[in-house]
């Protein structure tokens, strides 16, 4: 195992280029080591392949941006980078469907674009010469390299100690999107997360290793911004405010939740906007009950609309019954001995249908009174489509 | 303990009631909710004219299980309340150009009237609205209905409406 060591300077010591190179290593080390295990590799930020025919001839480049390697080495392109197809063409990556003539260019492969960081030292000069030796290089360039791999081709792994430091190699590679050959001699199209068949991964973006993040403001969000866009993008908030509940929801402009579709609170409340569905296939159950009169639709329970139910998302089971009451007659009779009996009691959609018959039995031979009447109704409200 | 409540589909012009839902879920819910596009108000004798929602308003108010048998003997105070209408329209008759209410008492002048004709099959309903006047006959004048018969349903703001068949010539 390698030792990790850094420096002590004191009074009077004569500095040697080792000295202050193992205060530089020592630095490096410790960042490369942090971003290494404290984060993902993948893009930090820009690094997108874009492609211009304006002029008429195919012109792929990498926007400037950063990205973070699997050995914690920082990687930066300051300016777009062009990119040259004569590389894909000579580096032994291009297979039989990149030129056949019969394919159309969207069937055509997609090519892995991997950048590396390398360290080039800079040109020495007269004046950079040591006592008694030659002229050497006063600094190092972190430059970049760029090289493409075969269809479905890993970034691949490299072995490292816990010590070590940042490693500049072409070995050492970031996925940061994909190209197409035109099947003649050049770029045929950019992509950073091509649909394939079988899938192609994207180009990853760096994440974060952490087994606990703690906010100090009390409100702790993840994000799934794109760029700065945030409207319509979802976020889940974890609140300490409201004796502390976690949501979830579309964000506005500001970051806020424009429409929380999801709550649970500290007590255990649960709050949703959609359907609950479970493996059971039994869905959610929404009961609602009560009395309706002749002509009225059944309510329908809170929280389940009258689209959920016209587009087949949920499911009712309605039951009604005559609705019994202690009337000893028919509304507008003040004497007599009736007997009521149900005409009608049905439903037709959510629509209820309810007559009554009053009979006289003082004057059976008469016609019976038919009013329209009330219906006790019990729905239950079930989501159907759930996964099974 | 919290009183026990009902919701009454009345119409917004008259003010009668036409129905009466209850349910545990507290608040007044859209009309739509309860009635869809229309409320279908019919006779015993099942003959029915379909109300647009548009024409109607929902009210939650205290539960009363006289206003559960009978909706359309009641109606909405001025105060929102449902009351028991006394009054009635008690005919309804109609000629090519006119529907006549018959009005038991008289109203008082101004009030307000509706007569809803049924279209036919496939029509919309033809809605026409007039005042009160000091008489127990109230003409409504009407057009566009095609000779023959028609339910109608006949409110008049404080009187229990009248629904019935009614030949038009």
């Amino acid at each position: 195992m390698a030792e990790i060591a850094r420096p002590n300077f004191y009074e009077g010591q004569i500095l040697r280029a080792g000295d202050l190179d193992l205060a530089q290593e020592y630095a490096r080390g410790a960042e490369a080591r942090h971003e290494r295990y404290l984060h993902t590799p993948g893009v930090a930020t820009g690094l997108q392949l874009t492609l211009d025919d304006s002029t008429g001839t195919v012109q792929v480049s990498l926007s400037p941006g950063m990205a973070i390697d699997e050995t914690g080495r920082q990687i930066i392109i300051d300016s777009a980078l062009p990119l040259a197809s004569e590389d894909l063409d000579s580096q032994g990556v291009l297979i039989p469907s990149d030129t056949d003539g019969s394919l159309k260019q969207a069937d055509r492969p997609w090519h892995p674009v991997f950048i590396s960081g390398l360290d080039k030292p800079a040109t020495a000069t007269a004046q950079s010469t040591g006592c008694g030796a030659a002229a050497q290089s006063g600094s190092t360039t972190e430059a970049v390299s760029i090289s493409y791999g075969r269809p479905g081709e890993p970034a691949g792994d490299i072995a490292m100690e816990v010590s070590d430091g940042p490693v500049a190699d072409d070995a050492v590679r970031v996925l940061v999107g994909y190209v197409q050959w035109d099947g003649v001699g050049n770029f045929g199209g950019t992509s950073g997360a091509p649909q394939t068949e079988p899938p192609t991964p994207a180009a990853p973006f760096a994440g974060v290793r952490a087994d606990e993040v703690v906010a100090r403001g009390g409100t702790l969000a993840l994000r799934a911004d794109q760029g700065d866009t945030r409207v319509k993008t979802p976020a889940l908030v974890l609140d300490a405010g409201n004796g502390g509940e976690m949501c979830f929801g579309l964000q506005d402009a500001q970051g806020g939740l424009a429409s929380t579709v999801f709550t649970v609170t500290a007590a255990g409340d649960l709050t949703v906007s959609g359907i609950v569905k479970s493996r059971s296939g039994s869905g959610g159950l929404w009961v609602e009950s009560g009395t309706v009169t002749d002509g009225m639709l059944i309510p329908l329970p809170a929280d389940v609309g009258a689209d959920m139910v016209a587009q087949g998302q949920i499911a009712l089971h309605i039951t009604v019954a005559p609705r019994r009451m202690a009337d000893a007659r028919p509304p507008g009779q003040a004497v007599g001995t009736w007997l009521k009996d149900t005409f009608e009691c049905r439903v037709d959609g959510r629509r209820v249908f309810v007559r009554d018959r009053w009979f006289d039995t003082g004057a059976m031979a008469t016609p019976p009174v038919v009013l329209t009447g009330a219906c006790d109704y019990v729905v239950v409200a079930a989501a159907v489509g759930a996964t099974s | 303990m919290t009183a026990r409540k009902m919701l009454v589909v009345h119409l917004l012009a008259t003010n009668v009631v036409l129905g009466v839902a209850t349910r545990k879920t507290p608040g007044a819910p859209p009309v739509g909710d309860l009635v869809g596009d229309a409320f279908v108000a019919r006779s015993p004798q099942d003959v029915g004219i379909a109300v647009p929602a548009a024409l109607l308003g929902v009210k939650e108010v205290d539960y009363s299980d006289e206003v559960v048998v009978q909706p359309t003997a009641h109606g909405l105070d001025a105060t929102g309340a449902v009351a028991a209408l006394a009054a009635k329209v008690s005919a309804v008759a109609a000629d090519g150009v006119q529907v006549k209410l018959t009005l038991s008492p008289a109203p008082p002048v101004d009030k307000a009237a509706q007569v809803l004709i049924d279209g036919g099959a496939g029509q919309a309903a033809l809605l026409f609205n007039a005042k009160t006047q000091a008489s127990t006959s109230l003409d409504v004048p009407v057009s566009g209905v095609s000779p023959g018969s028609h339910v109608v349903l006949a409110s008049v703001d404080g009187f229990a409406p009248c629904l019935a068949t009614v030949t038009f010539t």
